[in-house]
């Protein structure tokens, strides 16, 4: 007899799958920005309905390396921001504009190029 | 035998939405979410904005008096200085110049001359204008996640915050 019920093991397949689709859409993310430093890594994607998360990793003229991770809550009257888990901000209009911006250019290309075929 | 029989069902239509459709949905409602917060973001800015400009008023001199107001103060004031230069002259007292006084008429009616009912005056310290916006996260606990695991990433901002597993919204 197995430890997980033919229903869990369901749910961790569908859990597995579904991460490794968030993996490759903030690759698809990472691109929308322009060309990656070198030693950098940059991934964005949206986490669920009402957060977007920016991640992004750089090393310094010193060889330091850093990594900063925001992540955008949507709410009804606005949008704030947490940086590296961090207090939250408000966002200011420009840069909820640019993120409105990267969000819609996320969507086109993660549509076309893992769901086109599941729309 | 009947000669038209109801299609067997297909699998396609009893089979669930696949995680890929799943996923596309979401990312059309977050953007949706997205756009209508940052519309909604405008929309403030804009009243806030209105609220903030004083309604257009009639032209001032460079007191920042209307003429009508001016004229009338002078006037006004004028006509008291030559009451109380007859009265002092009468009683042989010194007269004040009624010319030179103008000057300070004018300044007294600027001090006294209220301001449009329709200009709000905003506090200059407001301690809730552009303030950090906290609020405990912990249901989520997106602030116990420590620093330096974030590398692990996305798998630790799934794990972080359970209420967005698939799981968990399945469960929901």
């Amino acid at each position: 007899m197995g430890l997980f019920t033919t229903s869990q093991l369901s749910q961790k397949k569908q859990a597995v799958k579904y991460r490794e689709l968030i993996r490759k859409e903030a690759v698809i993310g990472g691109k929308i920005f322009g060309p990656i430093p070198k030693n950098g890594r940059r991934e964005f994607f949206c986490l669920d309905e009402r957060t977007w998360v920016w991640h992004e990793e750089w090393q310094d003229s010193a060889g330091t390396h850093h990594v900063l991770t925001t992540r955008y809550d949507v709410r009804p009257d606005g949008v704030v921001k947490t940086q590296n888990n961090s207090h939250y901000t408000k966002v200011s209009p420009t840069e909820a504009h640019h993120l409105l911006q990267a969000a819609t250019l996320y969507k086109e290309r993660v549509q076309s190029q893992l769901y086109a075929d599941f729309q | 035998m009947p000669l038209f029989q109801p299609a067997p069902p297909s699998p396609e239509q009893h089979k669930p939405a696949s995680m890929e459709a799943q996923r596309s949905a979401r990312l059309t409602e977050a953007l949706d979410r997205l756009r209508a917060a940052v519309g909604n973001m405008d929309a403030n800015a804009m009243q806030e904005g209105m609220r903030r400009t004083p309604a257009p008023v009639a032209p001032t001199d460079h007191h920042g008096l209307k003429p009508d107001s001016v004229a009338e103060s002078n006037n006004l004031m004028k006509k008291a200085i030559l009451e109380v230069n007859k009265a002092h002259e009468v009683h042989g007292a010194y007269s004040m110049p009624a010319e030179v006084v103008t000057d300070e008429s004018r300044t007294f009616a600027k001090h006294t001359t209220q301001q449009p009912s329709n200009v709000i005056n905003l506090p200059t310290n407001r301690s809730d204008i552009n303030q950090p916006t906290t609020y405990d996260d912990s249901s989520r606990g997106a602030q116990t996640a420590p620093p330096d695991t974030i590398n692990n990433f996305p798998d630790l901002m799934i794990a972080a915050n359970p209420d967005v597993a698939p799981t968990h919204r399945q469960a929901a």
